[in-house]
């Protein structure tokens, strides 16, 4: 599904983010990206949907190499799900926002209405279609990224710490609705409690190299390898 | 934190709520430039106008003392322009202000270009608050793409009003970690300190226009941004118009007596 070969990744600045990454993830799979503040996450996160692009090394998500060529169809098949819900939601109420990547994809007006629709209501949220973002919680913008993403139905979802800044009941709520899912997804986070509970398998990067890569039971119990980079 | 800045009784219900946001755009636009092009010796015929927003406001159902404190808060603007024309304006002395040390005449153009300034812009003013505190922004926005404004242009008011709050949370949180390292004095400094965070918050803009735009193209962002149409003229739409029409027909009508 995902196939990340020898990937480095220079900022302009001439920090070395990423160095050296290869990568696989099949269909369905769960996997967990953990590592401290600066390790490369987001920089690899985006190099996911093309936001970003390798200095050298190759990605392809399912056989499609990531360029310029085949970026519609990658986004179509990778759906992001950013830290900081208020970049996110930008439209002036919460079914516009829905609405935008359908319509982005040129489906009809009714089709589209029914869509936004359902997943709202899949969300319990359809009493939010009308409001701003501005005056909602945290939890209840973030819920609404997520449904943004989701009513396009990507293969792969990314998400870039999902439960940052979320109070107890709101993190509890999110932990579920991502176990629901069947989508291939890479999680980002250093919330090690709830990378555990969500994904099968984590990645272990710091200073832009992975240093593991095994069964998430393995590595959250691995105190010394956490210790070592940073995340204990 | 909420705010609430410029819709705040956009979301109530009356019958100039329900109208479409067009009718409403160009009905008051309309009346706008009806009373605008108005000769300002026409006491009788802006004394029917009043009348007429005044009927709007009471259809509209919105507190009063809300609706005045909007739309006296250009006031001052228009104050400031008008203030001394009554003094230089040359012609037939009204009156004169003879007091301690200021000798100045008030003449009989000075006045009618003045009050022909200030009735014109208080009624412009009390219009568009009127429309602006019975439509959602959204739609007022909505409305104006249909009436052929530049796409363009609604998208920065659009992205502008969505934004404009979580700059002010991200000025506010500046703002309280200010004050709880600032223990009072240094005026100097504080100015200086100040005009930091008014950088800060432009740098903190410029890269969240970019967090944003990445997020608009992950979802298929290609330039224009689509909407569903959910706006209707509906009966109601039309026999508004019908009635502002006929009421300023008769105005018109009084006016050439």
């Amino acid at each position: 599904m995902i196939s990340i070969k020898e990937l480095v990744f220079k900022y302009p600045d001439g920090h070395l983010a990423l160095d050296g990454i290869n990568l696989s993830v099949s269909a369905g799979e769960s996997v967990g990206i953990i590592g401290s503040n600066g390790a490369g996450k987001s920089t690899l996160l985006l190099h996911l949907n093309g936001t970003l692009r390798p200095t050298t090394g190759t990605i392809s998500i399912s056989s499609l190499p990531v360029d310029d060529r085949n970026i519609r169809a990658i986004r179509r098949k990778v759906g992001m799900v950013f830290q900081d819900p208020d970049d996110q939601l930008f439209m002036p109420t919460v079914s516009e926002d829905i609405a935008f990547g359908l319509l982005n994809l040129g489906l009809p007006e009714n089709e589209v209405k029914e869509k936004t629709d359902a997943i709202l209501n899949r969300f319990g949220m359809s009493a939010y279609a009308d409001k701003m973002p501005h005056h909602m919680s945290l939890g209840e913008k973030k819920k609404i990224a997520l449904a943004g993403i989701l009513v396009l139905e990507p293969e792969i979802i990314v998400f870039d710490e999902p439960t940052a800044n979320l109070d107890l009941h709101s993190r509890k709520d999110f932990i579920e609705i991502l176990k629901g899912l069947k989508q291939t997804r890479i999680i980002a986070s250093h919330n090690l409690e709830m990378i555990a509970r969500v994904t099968q398998r984590v990645i272990v990067i710091n200073k832009g190299k992975i240093i593991a890569d095994g069964p998430a039971k393995d590595i959250v119990s691995d105190t010394a390898l956490l210790e070592t980079n940073g995340l204990m | 934190m909420e705010y609430h800045l410029i819709d705040t009784y956009s979301k109530r219900d009356s019958l100039l709520h329900r109208l479409d946001p067009r009718t409403k755009i160009i009905v008051f636009l309309g009346l706008i430039i009806m009373i605008v092009l108005t000769p300002p010796k026409q006491f009788i015929t802006f004394g029917q106008y009043g009348l007429l927003i005044l009927g709007l406001v009471i259809l509209s159902r919105i507190q009063v003392w809300f609706y005045i404190s909007r739309a006296l808060l250009v006031m001052p603007f228009v104050l400031m322009i008008v203030i001394f024309v009554p003094f230089l304006k040359e012609g037939q002395t009204a009156f004169r202000i003879d007091f301690w040390f200021i000798h100045a005449q008030v003449t009989h153009e000075g006045l009618i270009v003045c009050w022909n300034a200030l009735v014109k812009s208080v009624s412009s003013v009390l219009l568009i608050t009127l429309l602006v505190a019975t439509t959602p922004f959204n739609d007022i926005l909505h409305g104006l793409t249909h009436l052929r404004i530049p796409r363009v242009l609604i998208t920065m008011v659009s992205f502008m009003y969505r934004y404009l709050f979580v700059l002010l949370d991200e000025t506010e949180r500046m703002q309280h970690a200010r004050l709880s390292r600032w223990f009072g004095g240094y005026i100097r400094r504080q100015i200086k300190v100040i005009g930091n965070m008014i950088g800060l918050l432009f740098i903190r803009s410029y890269e969240r226009s970019e967090r944003i735009y990445a997020s608009m193209l992950a979802r298929g962002f290609d330039g224009s941004i689509r909407r569903i149409d959910n706006l209707k003229f509906r009966a109601a739409d039309a026999v508004f118009a019908a009635v502002i029409v006929a009421l300023l027909t008769i105005i018109w009508e009084t006016y050439n007596l």
